[in-house]
């Protein structure tokens, strides 16, 4: 086989796709070395190839709900195994889970009242640790989340006193509040973070990816902010822990 | 088999089962282009192959008996849909032209949208063998079908996705030397 006219269709992809065996590989190597056209038709197939892996590097989520909330064509099995998640995740984060919107006290009356250590009866000198959880970008929530954790921090600054540790988790739309370009609270989270050590700024980097896939956002995180994988990852973490959880 | 080697090795495939879930997902997304469909049939897969977990032999063979679950659940919801048709017959439908495509939409989709139009068997082979980097022979045996019908739907099918998508990129070129002639 020597002329181009002899090499198929078939016989370029199965090239392209590592099926030809070595002979049949040199054979149209060669072939390739001087000659043009036959050349522009390999290429067009790999660039198909390339095309088509472009389209799917990143396809949509699939629908939030369908995890939690099997369709109805599902199995019993899938359905127990939803709701036993549902329920874990139900369990581990709603059984401390607090909203500030509800008629509530300070954060650190909710940290005090919604702490696992807390309720077990633990020592005096445990420290109260809560995970400020931020979902939203309304700027009113976001500057009463500031206000109450610089409360509970400055309370709590004195060596006499109990020590505490916040950490603020920003994923979904509450990323904005640690995003350079999006923050109305850039140089207030800067003198924050100066100030207490014992204060965190994390974002979820599924959120950072999910920014850049569906929007093509490059995320530019202020100075303060550290990335985890996954909030929620982080949430399970923490509780474990024995951290108190409030979603803002 | 030591039957406790047998069972740990089921755990361990039972664990790992989790892991394939986006590559069917992403699978059964580019057959449908639904994402509700394609997590409903990937769940579905998923499903099946736990139950069916003991017909493994070689756990190395593990992919290509879990992408053949997922086909026969994707035949099982057209038969369930389209009792009379021979889905390689089948295109989908889609209602806007390829020029509509082209001015509305962004590569990604005037991409995918091209992959849609091919005829079902065409797309899935494609798509297993581009995506997911099966050979011919495995995507043979996924898909229940000879190996020459591997590479005859994978040709035309490339062929039918350059035809559409390579010319998509050529005609700015165009459009710009017919301006320059009338200047």
């Amino acid at each position: 086989m020597s002329r181009m006219e002899d090499f198929s269709d078939e016989y370029l992809n199965a090239f392209i796709d590592g099926e030809l065996d070595d002979e049949e590989r040199e054979l149209l190597l060669d072939e390739l070395r001087r000659n043009e056209t036959l050349n522009a038709r390999l290429c067009d197939l790999q660039k198909v190839r390339e095309l088509l892996q472009h389209a799917y590097a990143h396809p949509p989520e699939p629908p939030r709900d369908s995890a939690l909330t099997p369709p109805r064509r599902r199995s019993r099995l899938v359905t127990s195994i939803a709701a036993s998640i549902a329920l874990g995740v139900g369990v581990l984060l709603g059984w401390n889970m607090h909203d500030i919107r509800q008629p509530a006290g300070n954060l650190l009356e909710i940290a005090q009242s919604l702490q696992l250590g807390g309720a077990t009866g633990a020592a005096d000198n445990e420290p109260w640790r809560v995970v400020l959880h931020v979902t939203t970008a309304d700027s009113h929530r976001l500057a009463t989340l500031l206000d109450e954790a610089e409360g509970l921090l400055a309370r709590h600054a004195g060596g006499a006193a109990r020590p505490v540790a916040v950490e603020v988790l920003a994923n979904g739309r509450g990323l904005d509040l640690l995003r350079v370009d999006t923050t109305p609270f850039a140089e207030r989270i800067r003198e924050l973070q100066a100030r207490y050590d014992n204060l965190t700024f994390k974002a979820c980097s599924n959120a950072i990816k999910r920014l850049k896939r569906e929007k093509n956002i490059d995320v530019i995180l202020l100075p303060e902010a550290k990335v985890v994988p996954t909030a929620i990852g982080e949430v399970i973490q923490r509780q474990r822990e024995g951290w108190a959880y409030v979603q803002i | 088999m030591n039957p406790l080697k047998l069972f740990n090795r089921q755990n361990e495939l039972r664990k790992s089962l989790g892991g394939f879930r986006p590559r069917m997902y992403r699978i059964a997304y580019s057959w449908s282009h639904d994402p509700a469909l394609a997590d409903e049939v990937t769940q579905e897969a998923l499903t099946k192959a736990l139950r069916k977990l003991d017909q493994v032999r070689k756990p190395e063979a593990i992919e290509k008996w879990l992408f053949g679950i997922l086909a026969n659940c994707w035949r099982d919801h057209f038969r369930r849909q389209r009792p009379m048709e021979d889905i390689d017959d089948w295109p989908m439908s889609d209602d806007k032209t390829p020029e509509q495509q082209h001015e509305q939409q962004c590569l990604v989709d005037t991409i995918r949208a091209a992959i849609a139009k091919l005829p079902e068997g065409q797309r899935q082979t494609v798509t297993l063998v581009d995506l997911e980097g099966f050979s011919y022979a495995e995507v043979s045996q996924i898909l229940q079908i000879p190996i020459g019908t591997v590479m005859s739907r994978l040709c035309r099918a490339r062929k039918a996705l350059a035809g559409n998508l390579l010319q998509y990129k050529s005609r700015p070129a165009e459009g710009a030397g017919r301006i320059r002639r009338i200047s």
